[in-house]
């Protein structure tokens, strides 16, 4: 090698330089051989934000759903477990029987329930005179969801815990004016949970689809065009009979029983 | 390629002489017409109406419906109003962050909609045909995005 322009050797410092200028940059070179992992491309960042995204949204929708905060209010009976199955309340060999036909929208049977119910278990059914089987009728319901028939279907589902008699005063001494969407699917979940049901059961029973159809053919099946409607070992009262009347009609009829208590 | 280079035009390969964004807004808008009855009938108080099949009913009865009180379906409209948005402005741009963001939102909706089948097959045990409807759509969307990115996009597939 030479100067240029003169045939002199190249200093060890000036063959150092022009091989370094010689040399493509050091940099340059590292990173063409070592190009950005995959991991933080694009695709793969937006790839996890999504991935991320996905399971947030999944955590949020499966935290346990909690009733709405409803201040319901308790009607003031107690039913034993041993005086309720299912829809029926009282011991099983009773003289009198009372077939009770209501709606749960219906402000009758409300004031049936609220009123004279509570005496008459104190009464008659505590002391295994009156056995009551409630019929959940479908008279006022109107539009989607019907309120009542949901209502009914909601106490069918708490009958299958033997929570009825729980669920059915809730349902009263809470209730709303109808068909106006109170009675929706939250205020029956909250009643039900009140009432004491496994939720996970009762939503699961509440979810059918096929527990609807039988309280809707029931209630043709009765007619009962009238809430509350009462069938005392046979005999009919149509509407909220005056308290001592219906005392009045079940001594009659027990004292006449061959099965007196 | 870096985050910049996504904010950059880029020409398009179109399918079947369309473009892609014009195909993914298509789907948005089916994605969003299904979501759309599902949210009106149940804010609305009803239950959605699928013939003979029953699960809607059970499926928007139970719990799961909702979240935080909201109709799941409500969400979907919104998701899919997004969709289409990011889908169009893709179209009108073609810009590739746009495409990166419909693949990323469609994806966490996929995996939102598989949890939510898991929940019908196994939990409910019930199947709602206009959920199941709206979920395909979506993994629809989102494997075009991925494919037509990987195709086209700014940066080289791996």
């Amino acid at each position: 090698m030479t100067r240029s322009g003169a045939s002199l050797p190249l200093s060890r410092r000036e063959r150092r330089e022009l091989a370094r200028r010689e040399q493509p940059p050091k940099r340059t070179r590292a990173r063409r051989s070592n190009p950005r992992p995959a991991w933080q491309s694009p695709m793969a960042i937006v790839t996890g934000l999504a991935v991320l995204l996905g399971i947030v949204l999944v955590a949020i929708a499966t935290r346990p759903p909690t009733a709405p905060a409803l201040n319901l209010v308790s009607g003031p009976t107690t039913y034993p477990a041993d005086l309720t199955d299912g829809t029926s309340l009282g011991s099983p060999n009773t003289p009198v029987v009372i077939d009770l036909y209501a709606d749960f929208q219906c402000p009758a049977c409300q004031q049936f329930v609220t009123m004279e119910l509570p005496q008459l278990v104190t009464d008659y059914v505590k002391p295994g005179i009156v056995r009551i089987q409630a019929h959940d009728l479908d008279i006022l319901g109107r539009g989607s969801p019907d309120e009542s028939l949901e209502l009914a279907a909601g106490g069918f589902c708490a009958a299958q815990q033997d929570r009825y008699w729980q669920y059915h005063d809730l349902v009263f001494w809470n209730q709303g004016p109808e068909n106006r969407g109170v009675h929706n699917a939250a205020f029956i979940a909250a009643v039900a949970d009140q009432a004491g049901v496994d939720p996970a059961a009762w939503q699961a029973c509440f979810a059918r689809t096929d527990i609807r159809a039988p309280i809707v053919s029931a209630t043709r099946a009765s007619g009962v065009t009238a809430t509350p409607t009462l069938r005392i070992n046979g005999q009919q009262l149509v509407g909220v009979p005056a308290y001592a009347d219906l005392v009045a009609l079940i001594e009659r009829l027990a004292a006449a029983s061959p099965n007196p208590s | 390629m870096t985050l910049a280079s996504l904010g950059r035009r880029a020409p398009v390969r179109p399918i079947l002489g369309v473009h892609p964004g014009l195909i993914l807004a298509a789907l948005d808008f089916v994605g969003l017409a299904i979501a759309g009855y599902m949210a009106t009938v149940e804010l609305g108080g009803g239950v959605p109406v699928c013939g003979p099949l029953h699960g809607c009913e059970e499926v928007a009865r139970s719990e799961y419906s909702r979240i935080a009180g909201v109709p799941v379906a409500v969400f979907g409209v919104g998701l899919s109003l997004t969709l289409l948005s990011l889908a169009i402005a893709w179209w009108r741009s073609d810009r590739y962050w746009l495409l990166l963001a419909h693949y990323g939102l469609s994806l966490a909706g996929v995996l939102f909609e598989a949890y939510f089948l898991y929940l019908e097959l196994f939990v409910i045990g019930a199947i709602c045909v206009w959920c199941t409807s709206y979920g395909l759509s979506l993994a629809l969307r989102f494997v075009i995005a991925l494919t037509v990115y990987r195709r086209g996009g700014p940066e080289p597939a791996t």
